[in-house]
């Protein structure tokens, strides 16, 4: 197993074998925090060869300043928020006002992701739900939770990526969480009211 | 704290993200708070939940994909090595054309500029600096291409008909003593041409087209020789009137007499010549040549004598010789004879009378041109008007400086012109080529951007 450092030098050299091996290191990761981001298939996978391309073209800029994963994080989180508020269009400064939890979803703007075939197994169920809720976020408020709770960055990390305060990324992050917390209560009640209906009908025949 | 402010702070509580003091003021209040505790709890379980959010496994051709893309980069970047070459050269074009239009066009636009001033004055230089040389030579001395230049000029200027009639008239009169026959061809004529006519060998000037030439005859108070001379000159004067004036004003203090006087103004350069023919007592020859002398310039200036003493004693002797036959004659009629001798005696008479007037003529004449100098004087105005020019060097410097100073203004007008042409014909190449460089330039940007889509700025 070569270090990261050697299949970097390597890579810079040209040797596409050597950033292929670091693809394989990291890709999973990559394509994670990609689809998190977006939620569907199709977006994680372009987004996420976009940042490993864009990786790739700019390793000469890699200095070596930090680990390579850590760079290339740093590469898919532009790339992922470029897209995402290319999309969304939504102004940084209006997501730092005081909101209530119902206002987010006025500020939504998001489309609701497809569900692909993978995503109707009934074990990932609750992951689904989460993903679901997590696309309903707003942009900034999405970056920062997924950056947190996903890739375990530290606050000021995120505050370095997202180029925002560190009372900003504390504030989304809170505010994100009980969003989805409220939300997750909110439709688990339904669930566990369906259930018991469809069991009281079960029983009833 | 109340318990808004806490719940604000626990998912930073929870992250451990809080400053110290703040982490125990949560602490605190979570002990004593259940409600805050039960907030504290369910968003523990939502991290949780997160956080247990597994990795996503990509497609099996995610991958295939990914590496694709990553060879076709690498075989596009290698393509783009020349092109970027090209790519460089073009946007230096597009920058001259373009953005710095103005400093990049400068230099170039100079260096046009200064070929087309410089080659329609190389061009002039041959032929037309000659022409300029050859007014300018006028008023310089003579030797110096003057004649060459002097007779173009001069028979571009109509004097035509001098140089053809000194031609034929200059081989005839080859001896100086055929004046008779001459004579009486010319007839009373033009003086001019009886002029010419005296100018035999000794006259014979090197510029055939001297307008007149004439040679002043002068009769030496001396009894024994008898002179006849001739002056020609050529003066270039500042100012023409003026100096007709001058001449005329010395003609009459030598009791002189002017014969005749032309003037004309050329058109090139808007000089003024003309000549005069004047008589001075022969005495008074030389006084008469020292005074021109300060008029102008001397550009010529021919003095022919011509010893007419033999001639002279003949032509005297021949009259006196009819003379005598003439009394004789009478004498004869006097004594008287048949008619038929008488009238032989008439006719005899007669024929000696025709003689002895044409004699008597002939004498006349010869006292004329002896006792009385002929002085041509062909005027020149200067082209440009100087002092009086003594002699070549720096004058003449000061005069084709000048001159060709106008010629450069000229030719400078010229060049603009033909720069202008040459602008007009050029500009159609240019948009054509300007096109061009767009074109590429903006296939190359855009092969560019495609290939690095990390480029592209929001």
């Amino acid at each position: 197993m070569y270090k990261d450092e050697e299949l970097v030098a390597r890579s810079k050299a040209g040797d596409l074998q050597a950033f292929d091996e670091l693809v394989c290191r990291y890709e999973r990761k990559i394509y994670t925090l990609a689809y998190r981001m977006f939620g569907n298939y199709h977006d994680a996978s372009d987004l996420a060869q976009e940042a490993f391309l864009r990786a790739f073209q700019s390793l000469k800029g890699f200095r070596g300043d930090s680990s390579f994963f850590t760079w290339l994080c740093r590469i898919a989180t532009n790339v992922c928020r470029d897209e995402l508020r290319k999309r969304y269009r939504v102004s940084v400064e209006s997501l730092d006002e005081e909101v209530s939890i119902g206002d987010w979803e006025i500020k939504k703007q998001i489309p609701a992701a497809n569900p692909g075939p993978a995503e109707l197994y009934e074990r990932q169920e609750l992951q689904q739900e989460l993903q679901d809720l997590i696309n309903t976020l707003a942009p900034e408020f999405r970056m920062a939770l997924i950056l947190r709770d996903i890739q375990g960055q530290s606050y000021e990390e995120i505050a370095e990526q997202l180029e925002c305060s560190l009372g900003t990324v504390k504030s989304r992050i809170s505010r994100a969480r009980s969003y989805l917390k409220e939300k997750i209560l909110t439709q688990q009640a339904q669930v566990d009211q369906r259930e018991q209906i469809s069991q009281r009908k079960r029983l009833s025949i | 704290m109340n318990c808004q402010e806490i719940r604000e702070k626990l998912s930073a509580y929870l992250d451990n993200e809080l400053e110290a003091h703040e982490k125990e003021c949560v602490a605190g209040h979570l002990a004593n708070c259940t409600a805050c505790q039960a907030e504290m709890e369910e968003l523990q379980k939502i991290v949780e939940q997160l956080s247990s959010l597994e990795e996503i496994i990509p497609p099996p051709e995610f991958h295939r994909e990914l590496f694709a893309k990553l060879e076709q980069g690498v075989r596009e970047k290698k393509k783009e090595v020349p092109q970027m070459k090209k790519g460089v050269f073009r946007g230096f074009l597009q920058n001259l054309f373009g953005a710095k239009r103005y400093s990049g066009l400068v230099p170039v636009a100079v260096a046009l500029i200064l070929l087309l001033l410089v080659s329609p004055v190389l061009l002039n230089n041959l032929p037309g600096m000659q022409g300029t040389k050859s007014e300018i030579a006028m008023d310089m001395a003579a030797p110096e291409d003057g004649g060459f230049s002097y007779s173009s000029t001069a028979r571009s200027y109509g004097t035509d008909n001098y140089s053809l009639s000194l031609g034929p008239e200059m081989d005839k009169a080859g001896a100086g003593y055929d004046y008779m026959a001459e004579n009486q061809a010319a007839g009373a004529g033009e003086s001019r041409q009886m002029k010419i006519m005296n100018t035999t060998a000794p006259v014979a000037p090197p510029v055939p087209t001297d307008p007149v030439q004439t040679t002043g005859q002068v009769e030496t108070e001396v009894l024994d020789r008898k002179i006849i001379k001739n002056a020609n000159l050529t003066l270039t004067v500042d100012d023409y009137e003026q100096a007709v004036e001058e001449i005329r004003a010395k003609v009459v203090t030598l009791n002189g007499y002017v014969a005749y006087e032309t003037e004309y103004t050329t058109d090139k350069l808007g000089t003024k010549r003309g000549s005069m023919q004047v008589r001075i007592p022969q005495s008074d020859f030389d006084t008469f040549l020292a005074g021109l002398e300060p008029l102008g310039e001397m550009k010529r200036k021919d003095i022919n004598s011509q010893d007419v003493t033999e001639e002279y004693i003949d032509v005297t002797g021949r009259l006196n010789a009819l003379r005598v036959k003439e009394e004789r004659l009478l004498d004869i009629l006097t004594k008287s004879g048949s008619l038929n001798e008488i009238l032989a005696v008439e006719n005899e008479l007669a024929n000696t009378r025709s003689q002895l007037e044409t004699t008597e003529g002939r004498l006349r004449y010869l006292n004329n041109q002896t006792s009385f100098s002929t002085i041509s004087i062909s005027l020149e105005q200067a082209a440009v008007s100087t002092q009086q020019v003594t002699a070549g060097g720096l004058k003449g410097v000061g005069q084709w400086s000048k001159a060709a100073f106008i010629e450069s203004i000229n030719n400078i007008l010229v060049g603009t012109g033909n720069l202008l042409v040459f602008l007009s014909a050029a500009v159609p190449y240019l948009v054509i080529l300007i096109l061009l460089v767009f074109i590429v330039v903006a296939v190359w940007r855009g092969r560019r951007s495609r290939k690095n889509p990390a480029d592209k700025e929001e």
